[in-house]
């Protein structure tokens, strides 16, 4: 089997123009038959089972639906910026209050204590 | 092109389309990804490949497999490719076509895969993957003993 032969055989197998003669001619060595029996093998193996078609698949995407998605995440940070900013505009404050005087301002005595001049302060 | 045309082809090739970019790529969701974007780019582009519909789809595949392929930096990795691989008659064998189909080069695996799953004639692979179609020929029949001899 040579070069020519097995070459008619690969263009057979692939659908190709092939001489006929020339075909006829190949298919009478055993080795040639048995070539082409493993080239046909070979396309089942290699096609392998009918693997189902993912569901994705079901329809074409729109092109404007692919351009759009970069859009579409960076709207959506910036959406969740302005939540972010917003709830902590919003949020209580304790140490900063709207009444801002009256934290700053100190408490009033409950009781005065007057320093008188001339008393012992160490007498118990 | 227009979407009407586009949506033809897709429905006609995108099965074959899939097929090959799973084998190829040996990587499910990259070949759905891809398959998606294959179609979607004919969406704004013009007809190639001398104007053969079929050989033009599956030219932007491979380009598409081959950028795949350059960004990941690596030849296709050889893991089970899924559920769907159970379903073979004989994983062995299925094992063992794989693993001849990796120790060939990977032009001649594309040319290889997409004359067996793409189903493109020897004129429709020289236009897509640009060869002439002798060097189609010469690159299938070489495939095709490397792997037999591997296999048997």
């Amino acid at each position: 089997m040579n070069e020519t032969s097995t070459q008619i055989i690969s263009a057979f197998v692939d659908n190709e123009p092939v001489d006929p003669d020339g075909l006829a001619a190949v298919l009478e060595d055993p080795a040639s038959r048995a070539m082409l029996i493993d080239f046909v093998r070979l396309r089942q193996e290699v096609a392998g089972p009918d693997v189902p078609l993912p569901r994705s698949l079901a329809r074409l995407r729109s092109r404007q639906a692919v351009a759009r998605l970069p859009i579409v995440r960076w709207s959506a940070a910036a959406a969740l910026l302005v939540l972010v900013f917003l709830a902590g505009w919003m949020s209580p404050r304790p140490l900063l209050s709207s009444d801002d005087t009256a934290v700053s301002a100190p408490p009033q005595p409950a009781r005065v204590e007057k320093f008188v001049p001339g008393v012992d302060w160490s007498f118990r | 092109m227009h979407r009407s045309e586009v949506e033809l082809l897709f429905a006609t090739y995108r099965e074959p389309v899939y097929r090959f970019l799973r084998r190829f790529l040996h990587d499910g969701p990259a070949a759905e990804d891809l398959t998606q974007e294959a179609f979607v780019r004919a969406l704004g582009g013009s007809w190639q490949a001398g104007g053969q519909a079929r050989a033009w789809i599956f030219q932007i595949a491979r380009n598409l497999a081959r950028d795949h392929l350059r960004a990941q930096a690596r030849r296709p990795v050889l893991s089970p490719l899924g559920e769907h691989e159970s379903r073979l008659r004989d994983p062995a064998t299925a094992l063992a076509v794989d693993a001849a189909l990796a120790t060939v080069d990977v032009d001649d695996r594309e040319v290889f895969l997409l004359k067996e799953l793409g189903g493109l004639t020897y004129a429709e692979i020289a236009a897509a993957c640009g060869m002439t179609p002798d060097a189609v020929r010469s690159r299938l029949h070489r495939t095709r003993l490397a792997l037999r001899r591997q296999l048997t």
